[in-house]
């Protein structure tokens, strides 16, 4: 997709070389823009502004830290795949545009997918493929549904949608220069999305000019207690909201203007820092926008950065983990399947297929390094959302969120599924125990609810409602003075209302009524 | 050689355009000020809006928990009238020829300086309410496009 156009911007004064003559002339976007003629002639050379040239390792650095960190926001979404589908329910964002409905088997193999794929671009490998497939992904992932409303993730889907423009290799070297030279690459793409964030802190600026945000009601509300909170308050909420409206603007001017770079890094950073601290939940948007404001450091960084680092690099040259690259691919792939207590199958197959088509193009394309460096990219790719879920509640709340979303449906049959789930994610797990005791006494499997009672009591000593649930499987099975003995374990720990009333019931009337239980205590 | 170059330029207008132009719909022609979609307003004091959400089908009150995912709720309950509007058509069709109406009561916030410190106990969503608002109350099901 990112066709390579030359755009004929200057070069640095000391890699000035003699003009290549097998190098097409460029066009001359300069000098038309300066005299400010022929702007948006159809020709093209008008927008000459737009092409911005930035050093490649700048680029390098900003892909790896950007698509990892929507690598690893692309796993912590996964918890959230049972409420797609829910019920047979769905709202798309576009009505008349006709994609696939979202449910939770697609839209979890989709952030499966996703996470995978942008630990592959973070690397540099098969973009080619990799970024358009995850923009179609990503982009089918938010506008199916109005379960994703964040405009966070709209707006990283506009940015996939440029960067997919970005060339996949630096510009050629300038004639004369050494094999070794800092190498650099012209776009318009990157001019674009520092474009297009410009857009939304200028939208963002004028929904702000309200009443309830200038006087700090709105600031006022959303910020979190703590020490960030209490410095508002020293400078006041008004002042504080006004502070990030001129903020805004000024940014809306200074992202896309290089001249304005290092102010803007100041005010960017500062703000997106602001915003973590101040508690919202967001995800990692913050961080996400912070990375943005990589494209806007110096070069000269990166380029220093990247001459010290490459004595380090030397080693992963080394003949032994060219070796180690395929076994340890297929071994990331496995782990992936295995450690992973989810339903990513589909994934793993997903990832097998398109690391074959990138072999096969290896072989194809007869590059020698190309095979072990795509091995070990997926190797690392795998262990993305391995890491996260070593980290996270992922798995955890993925089947929390499904058994709970599906009890309160009344699909039961879909609710023990998800705890069966959950109880292969942590066997000792005393949500999940609880749930399968009152489906199972739901069910009349009381021998089934009483396990499971005694087991969630085993797990959570403290919590009295597996003790309510066993106190419901005695009185199904008649026996009201073990009935009346979980009751008082269970109300000696917690209270509850219900309990204690069937408790005195039981105590006035020794055999109560078929029909008499405590009702599900808690969610 | 140039003729190569064209076709960027017009992608870049066109999407700057769009994206200049598409956030303005929301203030010049959006029916639904609850519906912040497409228009950057993060943090906005419009998404801190309130509503209590009631549908009734042939006059009886329909438990939406156990109808719909509880993230259709909170939408719901932010006031997006698009989604409110499905969750009827829904329930049009699964009780065809019987009324389905849903009812809003809405309470956005209102300035801090109107209402004075938070009182002790009270979280500073619950004390910022303004009034109420109300929306609906009539037979979804008669809505043509549903």
């Amino acid at each position: 997709m990112a066709k390579r156009a030359h755009p004929g911007k200057k070069r640095q004064p000391q890699r000035q070389p003699q003009p290549q003559p097998q190098q097409p002339p460029p066009p001359e976007p300069r000098r038309e823009e300066e005299n400010g003629k022929g702007k948006g002639k159809g020709k093209g050379v008008g927008l000459g502004g737009v092409w911005l040239e930035i050093s490649w390792a700048k680029w390098r650095v900003f892909r790896f830290v950007f698509f990892g960190l929507m690598s690893v926001d692309a796993f912590l979404q996964v918890s959230h795949a049972s409420r797609y589908g829910a019920g047979g329910f769905n709202v798309p964002h576009l009505s008349w545009l006709p994609l696939p409905e979202p449910g939770r088997p697609s839209i979890t193999f989709a952030y499966g997918a996703l996470s995978v794929l942008f630990a592959l671009i973070a690397q540099g490998a098969l973009v080619r493929a990799t970024l358009p497939i995850a923009t179609v992904l990503y982009g089918w992932t938010y506008f199916s549904s109005q379960l994703d409303s964040y405009q966070h993730h709209y707006l990283m889907w506009l940015l996939l949608l440029i960067l997919c423009f970005v060339p996949r290799q630096p510009d050629p070297l300038p004639a004369g220069a050494a094999a070794d030279a800092p190498r650099r690459v012209t776009t318009w793409a990157l001019r674009l999305a520092l474009i297009q964030v410009s857009i939304v802190y200028l939208w963002a600026a004028i929904a702000k000019i309200d009443t309830l945000w200038l006087d700090g009601t709105a600031l006022f509300i959303q910020v979190q207690d703590g020490w960030v909170r209490r410095l508002i308050e020293d400078v006041g909420f008004s002042p504080a909201a006004i502070a990030v409206m001129v903020a805004e603007l000024f940014l809306a001017v200074a992202v896309w203007n290089r001249r304005l770079w290092l102010p803007a890094i100041v005010a960017g950073v500062g703000l997106h820092v602001g915003i973590e601290l101040v508690g919202l939940e967001i995800g990692l948007f913050s961080y996400l926008m912070i990375a943005i404001y990589l494209l806007l450091v110096p070069d000269v960084v990166y380029v220093r950065v990247a001459e010290w680092l490459a004595p380090l690099a030397a080693p992963l040259r080394r003949p032994g983990l060219r070796h180690a690259a395929w076994p340890a691919g297929i071994a990331g792939l496995i782990a992936l399947f295995v450690v992973v207590p989810l339903p990513l199958g589909a994934v793993v197959v997903f990832t097998a297929l398109l690391w074959i088509g990138g072999a096969v193009a290896g072989i194809v394309s007869a590059e020698r390094d190309r095979g072990p460096r795509l091995a070990w990219a997926f190797a690392i790719a795998a262990a993305v959302p391995i890491a996260v879920h070593a980290e996270t509640q992922v798995a955890d709340d993925y089947y929390r969120f499904w058994g709970g979303a599906a009890r309160r449906l009344g699909d039961d049959k879909s609710a023990r599924r998800a705890y069966d789930g959950l109880l292969g994610v942590d066997d000792t797990s005393e949500y999940a125990h609880y749930h399968l005791g009152q489906l199972d006494l739901a069910a009349g499997e009381l021998d089934a609810a009483y396990a499971h009672f005694l087991r969630a009591k085993k797990s959570a000593p403290k919590r009295a409602r597996a003790y309510f649930g066993e106190a419901n499987v005695w009185l199904r099975r008649n026996d009201p003075d073990k009935a009346r003995t979980a009751l008082e374990d269970g109300l000696r720990l917690e209270e509850d209302a219900q309990a204690r009333s069937l408790l005195q019931s039981l105590k006035v009337a020794p055999a109560p009524g078929a029909g008499t239980q405590v009702e599900n205590p808690a969610p | 050689m140039r003729s190569t170059f064209r076709w960027p330029y017009w992608f870049i207008y066109a999407f700057v355009a769009v994206q200049l132009l598409l956030p303005l719909h929301y203030y010049v022609a959006r029916l639904d000020a609850y519906d912040e979609r497409w228009a950057w307003r993060m943090f906005s004091s419009t998404r801190m809006v309130t509503c209590e959400v009631s549908m009734t089908v042939d006059g009886q009150p329909v438990a939406l928990g156990g109808q719909f995912h509880e993230a259709w709720g909170e939408i719901a309950a932010r006031g997006r009238r698009v989604v409110v509007e499905s969750m009827g058509a829904r329930m049009c069709r699964k009780h065809p020829g019987k009324p389905v109406i849903a009812r809003l009561t809405c309470k956005p916030i209102v300035s801090r300086g109107s209402k004075g410190p938070v009182p002790p106990g009270m979280t500073r969503y619950a004390w910022l309410r303004g009034s109420e608002s109300y929306m609906g109350g009539f037979d979804l099901c008669t809505i043509p496009e549903l």
